[in-house]
C-alpha cells in the first residue's frame, strides 16, 4: 500500500505506479462483481416471487 | 562552424522531441474524446429503450440498461481485453504475422496482475493503453445495449446482466480478434474488411440477441392464438426518437475510434489508417456517415412515414455503410443506405411473422442490415487490398460472406447457448404474474411517473 518508491519524489517514477498490489485488487474487484450478481439474483427472485403470491 | 552545426543539431533534436510529444498527446486526446462521445450511445439506448417500453416496465428497462453498461466495463478489463489480443489467429492462441497477438503477447499486456498490470493502469510512460482500452470497452458496452432493447419487459435483470457480460466481454471480442485485427485469420486468409464493425459489433450483438429471444419467447399478449401479432406500443415515442438521435451522435465517436492515428510507435503510418493498416481519413468518414444517415432516413420514410422507423433508418443507413465508410463514394453509400432504409421494416415484419418478439427491431436494424452492409462491401469494393503491404488478401464477396457467416454463428451460438443454460437455471424469464403486474412494481423501489402522463392526440391513418 501507499508510495513504494522510497523517497517521496515524482522524479523517480518512470513508468507504472499503483498504491497496492494490482493482482490483489483485481481479485477483490472480480469477487465483488460475482458476489453482487449472486446476491442480486437472490433478491430478484424474492421480489418476483412476492408478486407471484399476490 | 562546427559549434553552429552542433547547436543546430541540438535544436532539431529538441524540436523533434517536442513534435513527437505533441503527436503523442494528440493521439491520446483523440481516443480519449471518443469515449464520452460513445457514452452518448448509451444515453441514447437508455432513452430509446425506456421510451419503447410500456409504462409499467419503464424503470426496470432503464436499470437493465445501466447494469449492462456497469458490468461490461470491469469484465472487459478483467478478461475481454485479453481475448482481443489472444485469439486473432484462432483457438491455437499462437502469434500472428505482425507479432501483436497470441497468448504470450496478451499475457504480457492485458492482465490486471503481475508485469502486465503496468499496461492496465496509470503509467507515466504509456499514453496509449488506457485510451485504446477505453474505446474498446465502449464498443463492448454498445454490443450489450444493442441486445438489451430486444429483450425488454420479460427478462430477469441478473440473467440479462450475465448475458451482457458474455456478449460484451467475450462474443463480440472474439469476432473482433478474428476480423478486426491485422493478425486476425479472417483478415489474413479471407480479406474480410469491416471498418466500422457492421458485422463484428452490430451483427454479432443482434444474432446473440436472436439466440436469446428463441429461448426467452415473446411478451405476453404479443401474439394471438392464430399467430398474428399485436403492437405493444411503447409509452413515449418522443423519448425513443430522441434516444435514437443520441445514438447517431455517439456513432461519430464510435467510428472515429475505428481509425488509427499516425506517427506513433504503434501506428501503421504517418497519417490516419484503418485498424487493418490501410490508409483513410476523417474526411472520408465525414462524407460517408452523413450521406449514409440521410439515405437511411429517406428510405425508411418512403416505406413507413413513421418517426420511429425513420430514426431506425438513420441507424440502419450508417450500419449498412459501416464496413466500407473508409472506401465508398458518398453517393454510393447514400444508395446503399437508401436500400437499407427501404428493406428495414419489411425485414422486421418477416422476423415477427416467424414468431420472434424483438421489441425494438434490434435484430433487423443491427443484424439483417449489418450483414447487408458486409455483403454490399464484398460486391462494391471487391479487389481492394484488405491490409497494407504487398501480396496481401483482397476484399471479395466470398470473403465478406465467410466473415458474415462466422459473425452470425459467434453471436447465435453463444447467445442461444448461454440463454439456454440460464433458462434451465430459472434465471431467464420473469414469472407470468410479475410480467402482467409490471416489472417496476415487482422490482423497482421508485415510481416513474407519479403524476401520470396525459394521452396525446390520435394518430393519422
Amino acid at each position: 500500500m501507499g508510495w513504494n518508491f522510497g523517497a517521496a519524489d515524482w522524479s523517480v517514477v518512470e513508468g507504472a505506479s499503483f498504491p497496492g498490489a494490482p493482482g490483489t485488487w483485481t481479485v477483490v474487484a472480480a469477487v465483488a462483481c460475482v458476489v453482487v450478481l449472486i446476491m442480486g439474483n437472490m433478491s430478484e427472485k424474492k421480489h418476483l416471487n412476492a408478486v407471484k403470491k399476490k | 562552424m562546427e559549434e553552429q552545426i552542433a547547436e543546430l543539431t541540438a535544436k532539431i533534436a529538441e524540436l523533434e522531441a517536442s513534435a513527437g510529444m505533441t503527436n503523442t498527446m494528440f493521439a491520446e486526446t483523440y481516443y480519449y474524446l471518443t469515449i464520452p462521445l460513445m457514452v452518448l450511445i448509451h444515453a441514447g439506448f437508455l432513452a430509446y429503450e425506456m421510451g419503447a417500453t410500456r409504462m409499467k416496465n419503464v424503470l426496470s428497462s432503464g436499470v437493465k440498461n445501466l447494469l449492462a453498461f456497469a458490468f461490461v466495463l470491469p469484465t472487459f478489463w478483467f478478461f475481454g481485453w485479453w481475448v482481443y489480443w489472444g485469439f486473432p489467429t484462432g483457438f491455437s492462441l499462437s502469434a500472428g504475422p505482425n507479432g501483436i497477438s497470441g497468448a504470450e503477447y496478451a499475457n504480457a499486456i492485458a492482465w490486471g496482475w503481475g508485469e502486465s498490470a503496468q499496461y492496465m493502469g496509470p503509467n507515466v510512460a504509456d499514453n496509449a493503453s488506457g485510451v485504446f482500452w477505453g474505446a474498446f470497452a465502449l464498443f463492448s458496452a454498445t454490443t450489450a445495449s444493442i441486445m438489451s432493447g430486444a429483450l425488454i419487459e420479460r427478462i430477469q435483470t441478473v440473467g440479462f446482466t450475465i448475458l451482457a457480460i458474455i456478449l460484451g466481454s467475450f462474443s463480440w471480442v472474439l469476432a473482433a480478434a478474428w476480423g478486426w485485427h491485422a493478425d486476425g485469420w479472417l483478415v489474413q486468409d479471407w480479406g474480410v474488411h469491416d471498418f466500422g464493425a457492421a458485422g463484428l459489433v452490430h451483427a454479432v450483438a443482434a444474432f446473440f440477441a436472436l439466440g436469446v429471444l428463441i429461448n426467452l419467447g415473446p411478451r405476453i399478449g404479443k401474439f394471438n392464438a392464430d399467430g398474428t401479432a399485436n403492437d405493444l406500443t411503447g409509452h413515449n415515442m418522443p423519448f425513443t426518437v430522441t434516444g435514437l438521435m443520441l445514438i447517431i451522435v455517439g456513432f461519430w465517436g464510435f467510428l472515429m475510434a475505428c481509425l488509427i492515428v499516425g506517427g506513433e510507435a504503434w501506428s501503421w503510418a504517418a497519417g490516419f489508417t484503418t485498424i487493418y493498416g490501410t490508409p483513410s481519413t476523417l474526411s472520408a468518414l465525414a462524407f460517408n456517415i452523413l450521406m449514409a444517415t440521410a439515405g437511411g432516413i429517406i428510405g425508411a420514410w418512403v416505406m413507413t412515414r413513421d418517426p420511429f422507423w425513420m430514426m431506425s433508418g438513420a441507424l440502419a443507413g450508417i450500419i449498412s455503410g459501416a464496413s466500407g465508410l473508409d472506401l465508398y463514394f458518398p453517393a454510393q453509400v447514400f444508395v446503399i443506405a437508401l436500400g437499407a432504409g427501404i428493406i428495414l421494416k419489411p425485414a422486421a415484419q418477416m422476423l415477427e411473422n416467424m414468431g420472434i418478439d424483438d421489441a425494438v427491431g434490434a435484430v433487423t436494424v443491427h443484424g439483417t442490415i449489418g450483414i447487408y452492409g458486409m455483403l454490399a462491401l464484398g460486391i462494391f469494393a471487391s479487389g481492394y487490398p484488405a491490409l497494407s503491404g504487398e501480396g496481401v488478401a483482397t476484399i471479395s464477396f466470398v470473403g465478406q460472406l465467410v466473415g458474415s457467416i462466422v459473425f452470425i454463428l459467434i453471436g447465435l451460438i453463444t447467445g442461444y447457448g448461454a440463454s439456454l443454460i440460464l433458462k434451465m437455471l430459472g434465471m431467464l424469464r420473469v414469472p407470468e404474474a410479475a410480467e402482467i403486474a409490471g416489472l417496476d412494481t415487482a422490482k423497482i423501489p421508485v415510481q416513474a411517473y407519479p403524476e401520470g402522463i396525459p394521452a396525446s392526440a390520435p394518430a393519422s391513418n
